[in-house]
């Protein structure tokens, strides 16, 4: 199987600069930020299109001021440059796990070509800049919209002791936060709107930014929820708040914008102080501790298999966590008030007996205000 | 398995032990494993770099149990790890190593036959986008034909 050439990708993304440049030339540039604590990635937006696209499941991580530590991206959709898109300089056997190309060793340019979405991710890792591109941002499907720019996100904002992981968290400003693990279908999302809906604070249903190092912190990426069939049946108040597409795609979700329909139950970043890992099971709710390792194999392989870049490091993370806190399995019943008990005295157990120490924790102050 | 040096198959595969048990990740083909009993044990004298010789030797004076099984239940697991590319033939030439000691704590007295428990949910994370299933007939990516 040949290689992909040396320099193929570094001067596929100096084309994909000249499209995106021209791209802003013809439609206008539209420059918004994002801000995750210290971290932030500039958009420089081609056009309109995918501002409307893309920032609605990122409102509320959207901030003017400039983050200490910041990423420049330029998007664009393909349609919107002057400039015909080049092929890309990959085959399909050069696209590996997770849409990762496969680069030669030590190559400064990453590339991550998503399925279905057509999504082209690029990055220069020494000079922080990334690029993204796709076909025609009124054909972005829903996933894409719902939680966008994933492989963006996880490459700008996970370093040292900061990995993206997939899981929920939920909890309030005064106990701290709950992890919610599990993979796709373990009832991550009706744990965390059953908590919504009792009015706990929300970070997320499936991906939050999880800060190991020196306190466990969960920050929010997302201010959307993914609602399926079960769901919107099981949360009727949440369902009529949810946008549902009048002509769906295949598997497509209602996608509930929680930031705008319940403002301020999205917190920017809770202290987390319990893992639960939920399974869905029908009748009456319960709650049992569970083995650290059961916990980390709810948390670590399906966010290992997700992430492009990490190489597993987040396992090594995750495993810390399950160390550092209680871990719970929650059998999910049927009843969501039960649900969000349950959730509720994971909290009073986990949440520490003293007041916050005064230990000097970078960010904590900012954390506990913002979690109110 | 007579005794060749076997490393982990990193880093393709990434793992972690907590409470006796090892988690381990094939990043390379979706397939993730947990291994239990005195796996755990077995799994910190690979990871301190022990031959398979060594392996079952070290596990036979730490348990009071019939020499033949416990060579029959270490070996076999050793092969299926091979087998499933968990771990691979270190060819690398090394002066003889010690014994090592294992980094976990032994599984107590008693044998427990260790047990690799293989899940396969998740393969499909290496084809698809995590949200949405694969397009069949469009297939992916949409990248130029090679």
């Amino acid at each position: 199987m040949p290689k992909l050439a040396e320099g193929a990708l570094p001067a596929f993304f100096q084309q994909a600069r000249e499209e995106h440049a021209a791209a802003a030339r013809r439609e206008g540039e539209r420059e918004r930020r994002l801000r995750f604590g210290d971290r932030g990635v500039r958009l420089r937006f081609a056009g309109p299109a995918l501002v409307d696209r893309l920032l609605p499941a990122l409102a509320p991580r959207i901030d003017a001021r400039p983050a200490a530590h910041e990423v420049t991206a330029g998007l664009w959709e393909e349609r919107a440059s002057p400039i015909p898109s080049r092929d890309v300089p990959w085959r399909d056997t050069d696209v590996g796990p997770r849409g990762l190309v496969r680069a030669p060793a030590g190559a400064n340019v990453m590339a991550v070509h998503e399925t279905g979405s057509g999504a082209i991710t690029l990055i220069d890792r020494r000079a922080r800049s990334l690029l993204y591109r796709v076909p025609d941002a009124a054909r972005l499907p829903w996933w894409e919209r719902a939680a966008p720019l994933r492989p963006a996100l996880f490459w700008a904002l996970t370093g040292e002791g900061r990995h993206l992981v997939h899981a929920g968290a939920v909890g309030d400003g005064e106990r701290g936060g709950a992890l919610v693990a599990g993979a796709g279908g373990s009832g991550k999302t009706t744990v965390a709107l059953a908590a919504l809906e009792a009015g706990l604070r929300y970070v997320s249903d499936d991906y939050v930014l999880l800060h190991s190092q020196p306190e466990l912190v969960a920050w929010n990426l997302y201010g959307t929820a993914k609602l399926d069939r079960g769901h919107l049946a099981r949360f009727p108040t949440l369902a009529e708040e949810a946008r549902v597409s009048p002509a769906p795609e295949a598997d497509e979700k209602a996608v509930l914008d929680v930031a705008a329909s319940r403002p301020g139950a999205v917190a920017e970043a809770l202290p987390i102080r319990a893992v639960i890992v939920p399974r869905i099971e029908g009748g009456r709710t319960r709650l049992d501790r569970v083995h650290r390792s059961k916990a980390l194999l709810a948390l670590a392989p399906s966010t290992a298999f997700q992430i492009p870049f990490d190489d597993g490091a987040v396992v090594r993370s995750l495993a810390t966590v399950v160390r550092r806190v209680p871990c719970f399995a929650l059998s999910v019943g049927d009843r969501p008030a039960e649900i969000a008990q349950a959730v509720d005295r994971v909290l009073e157990i986990s949440a520490p007996a003293a007041p916050a120490s005064t230990e000097p924790v970078p960010g904590r102050a900012e954390v506990a205000a913002r979690g109110r | 398995m007579p005794g060749p040096a076997l490393r982990i198959n990193e880093p393709s595969v990434v793992h972690e032990t907590i409470d006796d048990e090892t988690i381990i990740i094939h990043l390379g083909t979706g397939t993730y494993y947990s291994l239990d009993g005195c796996g755990a044990e077995v799994w910190a004298l690979i990871e301190a770099g022990a031959g398979g010789d060594q392996i079952v030797s070290a596990m036979r004076q730490s348990h009071d149990c019939e020499p033949a099984l416990v060579d029959r239940e270490v070996l076999e697991l050793l092969d299926r790890l091979v087998a499933e590319g968990v771990l691979v033939a270190d060819d690398a030439t090394r002066p003889p190593t010690p014994m090592p000691e294992p980094a976990g704590a032994p599984c107590g007295g008693s044998f427990q036959t260790p047990t690799l428990h293989r899940y396969t949910d998740m393969q499909e994370f290496m084809l698809v986008d995590p949200l949405h299933e694969v397009d069949h007939q469009a297939g992916w990516p949409h990248a130029q034909a090679g």
